[in-house]
């Protein structure tokens, strides 16, 4: 067995910054952290290091921009990576936070020897922006150490115990604490480490330190867990000639629907959101999301929600193919299993049920849920929300605001009105362009509809609402 | 003649029940002229109002705090301003319970109205429909009976599009009409099993909470003083 690891050392920055590379001091520190997690080589030549405390790096170079390290986008950025490496190869496994381990030993009719593979990668990832350091060696964590240690090596059994002499013990990502052990004892690379007995080393430094030395020396077999990538949906229908309406390919899309609930529904999963895509001949394709309201995989709500959302649609131009693609899947709830439905997820069903009828005839765009912002300002304050707040509101105390308010306050003439109660300030909004200075005043128009008007500081009345 | 008025729905028939379904008002005085003493619990409520602001929405507020306990929908369809949260939620109405759907034809937000009422996720429907024909008014009655879910349409004289004297098959119809700016009068027009009554005046509940409470003669010099 031969394995490959690739160390990404600047993973999250080549994934996630787009100039990661360019002459801008960068860096990366951990969430709620002051310590530097990865910096690129601007920054680098500016004297910034790893585990530097930001300010002391801000001293060194104030032009050092610096961003925090998100821990989901980084397990997504692995994620691609591993990926991309899994093309290449059967048994691929990550290794947080940045590294691939790939079997290369049964893939060697594809890859070719150690060295071909290590070659074929490295430009492979090349390719897609990465700088890579990949190593082989014939147990995973041996090769590990040997990319971890920035050595490009592809080594059999024997070279790698002869080059361990050149590996100092910190490559091996050890605590300080156990570090600073070593050192007292007077060992100084990996390779004075593999000659002591086991025993010795688990009792007098530490167990775990031990069994690792034992797998990188191969003493101790030891396997990742394979990756598995992420499952997606993809259905494409060439047509034979182009269609200036969908209405006679219908049938055809059902034929997707179905296939779509199908793959759902074999893997125990739902989707919430599929995306139609219409290519054309000489335009760009035309994307249509269809999104149900909660997620599903029966394929009577699928049909129904795509057949709605085809009538509403507007083709611009004649259409060559279609597809139907979806990557986000959840598992279905255990709960689905019991033979009888409580009342409260008879009610739920029924909910979005009617949200999906609703949404499928007048888009989702259409049906909103109220929320409250603490946003002072009274058109703020209202959210029209697409998902219901969790939790109950609390009134905002002490204002009396109507229940009507106008899209957009509407200029009015303060002759036609009795002032009842006001006024009322706001002076508020100057953390943006929308500022607000104006008294409110409740007052009762001739017609006796009680209204809500304010007057800015330039003498001009509005109404902003209607107590209704 | 008088098979054709039945059929249309337009006569009341004494043996059809005795007390209809009904939800409390929050307005002691309406609950007296209304049969069941409420708002009919499986049946369209036609409101039919001048303007916006003379009360058409408070009236509604109590019956809708109420409501709002139940883990349902009140559903508003179509209606004609922003809505303020914040103004409900103080009038103790739970905002979750709240979904708006603004359609932009008459007929989809009738057809919105009745799928509210069809669903069995809502506890009330509110409708501004543009203009709603009697067959159609009558779909929506069946549907709210079957469903045992109040629907209340409101009617503004200058926006509906149709002459509000048109009679319906609704199971109530009340006119208003403001007298003062707190005091409304309603005017039952139509209700099952009952005459209509002569106006009935009622105090709105118009929360103070501004720093000058009534400072009409502080505000008077404040408005002249902005002229």
């Amino acid at each position: 067995m031969n394995w490959l690891y690739i160390h990404l050392p600047h993973l999250y920055g080549e994934t996630w910054l787009a100039d990661f590379h360019s002459s801008q001091p960068m860096a990366l520190t951990r969430a709620q952290g002051q310590q530097i997690d990865a910096i690129n080589p601007a920054a680098r030549t500016c004297g910034v290091d790893i585990d530097m405390s930001l300010s002391t790096a801000f001293c060194l170079c104030p032009q050092l921009r610096a961003s925090v390290l998100d821990a989901r986008r980084q397990r997504r950025a692995l994620q691609r990576a591993a990926a991309i490496a899994a093309r290449h190869c059967a048994w691929v496994a990550e290794d947080p936070p940045c590294g691939i381990y790939l079997e290369i030993a049964s893939m060697a009719k594809l890859l070719g020897r150690a060295l071909q593979a290590q070659s074929t990668l490295q430009q492979v990832f090349q390719q897609r922006g990465y700088s890579a350091v990949i190593a082989a060696a014939p147990n995973p964590k041996a090769a590990r150490l040997l990319a971890r240690a920035g050595r490009s090596q592809c080594c059999d059994q024997r070279q790698f115990e002869r080059c361990l002499g050149d590996i100092p013990v910190t490559a091996l990502g050890i605590d300080a604490k156990t570090e600073l052990r070593l050192a007292k004892l007077g060992l100084a690379s990996v390779e004075d480490l593999a000659r002591l007995p086991h025993g010795d080393l688990s009792y007098r430094v530490d167990t775990g330190l031990a069994l690792y030395v034992d797998r990188i020396s191969g003493r101790q077999t030891w396997l990742p867990p394979p990756f598995q990538a992420p499952e997606q949906f993809r259905w494409q229908l060439d047509l034979e000639q182009d269609f200036d309406s969908l209405e006679p390919l219908r049938f055809f899309l059902a034929k997707g629907i179905g296939e779509f609930c199908h793959f759902l529904q074999q893997r125990c999963l739902a989707a919430q959101a599929l995306q139609l895509t219409l290519l054309h001949r000489r335009r760009p394709p035309t994307n249509v999301d269809v999104r149900l309201a909660a997620i599903d995989n029966r394929p009577e709500s699928w049909q129904y929600m795509l057949s709605n959302t085809v009538n509403r649609l507007q083709l611009e131009a004649p259409i060559i193919a279609m597809q139907l693609r979806a990557s986000v899947f959840e598992a279905l709830d255990r709960q689905e299993r019991q033979l009888f439905k409580s009342v409260s997820q008879e009610s739920g069903e029924k909910k979005s049920q009617l949200l999906n009828r609703l949404g499928a005839r007048l888009g989702m765009g259409r049906i909103h849920f109220l929320q409250i912002s603490t946003d002072p300002r009274p058109e703020y304050q209202t959210v029209y929300a697409s998902q219901a707040a969790v939790q109950k509101h609390r009134p905002p105390a002490g204002r009396n605001t109507p229940l009507w308010l106008a899209p957009q306050p509407l200029p009015t003439d303060i002759d036609q009105y009795t002032i009842s109660r006001g006024p009322l300030r706001l002076n508020t909004g100057w953390w943006d362009r929308n500022g607000a200075h104006r008294d409110y005043y409740i007052a009762s128009h001739t017609t006796l509809s009680t209204q809500w008007v304010f007057r800015q500081p330039s003498g001009l009345w509005y109404i902003h609402g209607w107590f209704a | 003649m008088l098979e054709k008025l039945f059929n249309r729905g337009q006569i009341w028939q004494r043996h059809h029940s005795s007390h209809p379904p009904a939800l409390d008002t929050g307005f002691a005085a309406l609950n007296q002229h209304l049969p069941g003493a409420g708002w009919p619990a499986d049946g369209v409520t036609e409101i039919l109002y001048p303007r916006h602001g003379v009360g058409e929405l408070s009236l509604l507020l109590p019956c809708l705090a109420e409501l709002s306990r139940k883990a349902m929908w009140i559903i508003w369809v179509a209606p004609p301003l922003r809505l303020n949260a914040g103004a409900l939620a103080a009038a103790g109405v739970d905002i979750r319970q709240i979904l708006v759907v603004s359609p932009r034809q008459n007929t989809e937000i009738l057809w919105a109205i009745e799928e509210g009422l069809k669903s069995g996720a809502a506890s009330a429907v509110l409708g501004w429909p543009q203009q709603a024909s009697a067959t159609q008014v009558r779909r929506m009655q069946i549907c709210a009976a079957q469903n045992q879910v109040p629907c209340f349409l409101f009617k503004h004289q200058l926006l509906f599009k149709q002459p509000q004297s048109q009679q319906t098959p609704c199971a109530l119809r009340l006119q208003l009409a403001p007298l003062t700016s707190d005091m409304l009068a309603v005017d039952i027009l139509k209700q099952r099993q009952g005459w209509p009554a002569a106006p009935i005046a009622l105090r709105l509940q118009r929360s103070a909470g501004f720093r000058y409470p009534h400072g009409a003669a502080a505000a008077r010099g404040e408005n002249t003083g902005a002229r």
